[in-house]
């Protein structure tokens, strides 16, 4: 399982942010939260929000050096807040800078999908975060197709 | 003794751009609760620091920039800050309030609001993180388009997250209708980049970390859950999701309050170009939102080919599509995306820009100025072309521009040959959209604005609406007066107020999160009382600084040129029975029924003693 994103869909409320970071460390604080949006600029007019994407081989854990970092039985990265070391390596190897540092918190803030419910889905007002599980995905689109390809045959 | 236990981080920062200090002062409980935040602090401020014969170009005028203790909380559109200083558009008090996410940012930043004062001798900007605050040089920026300013401080920074309110090249040129751009989100009327301007201050970054605390961040969220879920599933906020404030184009063009040629017309043949739904089907990309808005009204617009080809901006918005738009004319919607762009980069009030500019073509065709006073450019309705280079003569203060820049009350002074009948403007700022022919409770509500003609303060014309469009009640004065309380109260809490208008969502409802967020009980009683306490104080500051109740009136157009289309066809205003209107609502307010004057009894009712004894004799009774 892992979240996924629908850009389009975004409105960059931000609501994700601070309901993550109120999850996980109790205060208002969207900079303490594992999900954050992008907003959009002239030449990328979407809102982006970056969250973790559970990678199956993930470079975090790849490149962290004490191997705090591992891919859990349910498929969530975990990272293991004994041996983390903070040395912030697992952010600057995120291809999508998916995780993310505190000065006030040691540890990388990394999302969790908060034990299978996860906050920022419950709060998104325009659905634009869901849960997925890996064997769903792209089902949509294959329904799409599945309805254009009997429309052409109609 | 009161104890704020959240919702406020605290602190006010004092920066004096004279000397280059900055200091910083805990705030002080009972005076934050009594104005609240937001614009209530900024009035407050205003009226403790800016002497009434103060101009508001000079160093002594103070900028006031503060969010309110609901900023960067879980409150649906919790967002706003606001802008306060005695206006250059108008000689009076004036303020303007961003959505987005500045305002949040500066509370994480560590502080409750921002105080400027002085002037620098070179251009600057500040730079603000986690409880600090650094003067910094501004000079690459100096001259750069506000948008253009932002992009390239952020990039120096190196931190594509950093928030940034800046001024354009208006601001710079001190022009009077100067807005302050927060990111993509404006501050737009009475100048307020202008006062940036005068004090060389050319942009204010932010960077916050901090946790904004909050007393009982249970109940807080609990609240919100519900509150959420309300404005989420409701049915207006799902029309407002899918079609933005646009979709007011078509509400007022029905109802014949659309501003077209200068506030002649109500309706335009082509105003199916510049809808909702030619937004939706030719430039929106996205949805866009204030901070945990379910209701997401804004919409992001991005000009995919021809001669704007890559103008992009959060907006248009039904206030610019309406004054550039159909007030001007305009084709198409990529012209207004472009002219919204090119105002934001300016740095310039679209209202009042659109607004002007209709006005001047207004003139243009009566013959009050010609190709000799233009330098050439001919003026028409629907000609983009003299749109786009009247707002850049205006920001450059280049010929006519340095005149139209001005604002209206100016120009019509100086064009004359009765110009000022058809100057759309009240106390100097021009009006915003909606025309008030039929409309007293909205003609009184612009009459009676404190920063001049614009609609945040009081959005009556549903209610004329609602009860009869040639209506002079006792009610009407009565609802104008409620309205007056409590749509800037949002401007105080610093969130939105859309998610009341538009889907109801209870005043009580604030008053918990308020509670919640800092601890300290205030019923909605209490919360109006002090919204009023701040009108009258506005009030009183425009009164010693010269406000007489001959200038809450309208201009003629609105009494003397009935309405020529629309639903209301033939409808105008009756001066005499719009006077007892407004003797009523004087009277209602306890202000004097001849004078407006607040009288002694209402503010010290108001726990206003010192604004009574300052007013003097000019306060009666």
């Amino acid at each position: 399982m892992a979240i996924s994103v629908n850009v389009k869909a975004c409105s960059g409320c931000g609501t994700c942010e601070v309901v993550c970071a109120l999850k996980h460390f109790g205060v208002h604080n969207p900079r303490k939260s594992a999900i954050r949006i992008m907003p959009p600029t002239s030449d990328r007019p979407w809102n982006v929000p970056v969250v973790c994407r559970q990678c199956a081989k993930p470079k975090c854990a790849e490149e962290c050096p004490v191997n705090a970092i591992y891919k859990a039985e349910n498929g969530v990265v975990v990272v293991d807040q004994e041996s983390c070391i903070g040395c912030r390596a697992c952010a600057e190897a995120c291809p999508f800078g998916a995780i993310f540092f505190h000065p006030e918190i040691p540890t990388p803030i990394k999302c969790d999908l908060c034990g299978g419910e996860p906050e920022c889905v419950k709060w998104c007002p325009t659905g634009a975060l869901a849960l997925k599980d890996p064997l769903a995905l792209g089902d949509e689109a294959r329904q799409r197709t599945a309805r254009a390809m009997a429309g052409v045959l109609r | 003794m009161v104890e704020l236990g959240g919702g406020y981080v605290g602190r006010i920062a004092w920066v004096d751009l004279s000397k280059g200090e900055v200091k910083v002062k805990d705030i002080e409980p009972s005076w934050a609760l009594k104005y609240v935040g937001g614009r209530g602090w900024g009035a407050r401020i205003v009226w403790e620091n800016v002497p009434p014969d103060v101009d508001p170009l000079s160093p002594a005028n103070v900028l006031v920039v503060a969010p309110g203790p609901l900023t960067g909380l879980l409150v649906p559109g919790a967002g706003k800050v606001s802008f306060s200083a005695i206006s250059p558009e108008t000689g009076y008090y004036g303020d303007s309030n961003a959505g987005g996410f500045f305002g949040p940012e500066l509370k994480h930043a560590g502080f409750d609001a921002l105080v400027i004062t002085g002037a620098s001798d070179r251009p600057v900007y500040l730079w603000v993180e986690d409880g600090g605050i650094e003067i910094r040089d501004a000079e690459p920026y100096w001259g750069k388009g506000s948008l253009d300013a932002q992009e390239m401080i952020r990039q120096d920074l190196g931190d594509s997250s950093i928030k940034v309110a800046s001024i354009g090249p208006a601001g710079e040129n001190l022009v009077p209708i100067a807005c302050v751009n927060c990111d993509w989100r404006n501050a737009g009327r009475t100048g307020m980049g202008a006062v940036m301007g005068s004090k060389r201050l050319k942009a204010i970054a932010v960077r916050g970390s901090l946790d904004i605390p909050v007393a009982d961040p249970e109940a807080l969220y609990e609240e919100a859950r519900a509150a959420f879920e309300h404005v989420r599933d409701h049915e207006f906020a799902r029309v407002l999701r899918k079609y933005g404030l646009a979709w007011y184009i078509d509400w007022s063009h029905d109802h014949a309050c659309l501003p077209v040629m200068n506030f002649r017309r109500t309706t335009y043949e082509q105003k199916d170009a510049l809808n909702a739904e030619a937004m939706l089907a030719r430039v929106v990309t996205a949805l866009t939102a204030c901070p945990m808005c379910p209701m997401c009204c804004g919409k992001f617009s991005y000009v995919r080919s021809g001669p704007y080809a890559g103008a992009a901006v959060d907006g248009p918005e039904y206030e610019t599509i309406a004054m550039i738009g159909t007030n001007c004319c305009l084709p198409s919607i990529e012209d207004v995306v472009y002219a919204n762009w090119l105002c934001d980069n300016l740095g310039m009030d679209t209202i009042s820009a659109g607004n002007i500019i209709a006005f001047a073509i207004e003139c243009y065709e009566k013959g009050i100025i010609g190709p000799e006073d233009t330098g050439g450019l001919e003026l028409r309705y629907g000609d983009p072309g003299c749109v786009f280079k009247l707002m850049e003569m205006m920001a450059k203060r280049e010929g006519i521009g340095d005149v139209l820049a001005r604002g209206v009350r100016f120009a019509a002074k100086k064009l004359g040959k009765g110009s000022e009948k058809f100057a759309i403007q009240v106390k100097g700022l021009e009006q915003s959209a909606y025309d008030v022919r039929a409309a007293p409770a909205m003609a009184l509500a612009y009459a009676t604005a404190d920063i001049g003609a614009h609609h945040n303060r009081a959005w009556a014309i549903t209610y004329d609406i609602e009860v009869g469009r040639d209506k002079y009640t006792r009610e009407k004065a009565e609802r104008v007066i409620y309205l007056q309380h409590v749509r800037p109260l949002f401007d105080m809490l610093g969130c939105c107020r859309l998610q009341w208008v538009e889907t109801g969502l209870s005043l009580d409802y604030y008053a918990r999160a308020f509670k919640a967020a800092t601890g300290v009980e205030l019923s909605v009683e209490e919360l109006l009382r002090a919204s009023e306490r701040v009108y009258n104080l506005t009030r009183a500051i425009n009164v010693l600084r010269g406000l007489t109740a001959q200038e809450d009136w309208l201009p003629d157009r609105a009494f003397d040129e009935p309405v020529p289309d629309g639903v209301v066809k033939g409808a105008r205003l009756d001066r005499e029975r719009f006077r007892e209107l407004l003797r009523a609502y004087y009277e209602l307010r306890g202000w004097d029924p001849e004078t407006g004057i607040p009288t002694e009894a209402k503010l010290k009712e108001l726990g206003l003693e010192d604004v009574a004894s300052a007013l003097g004799g000019l306060a009666k009774q």
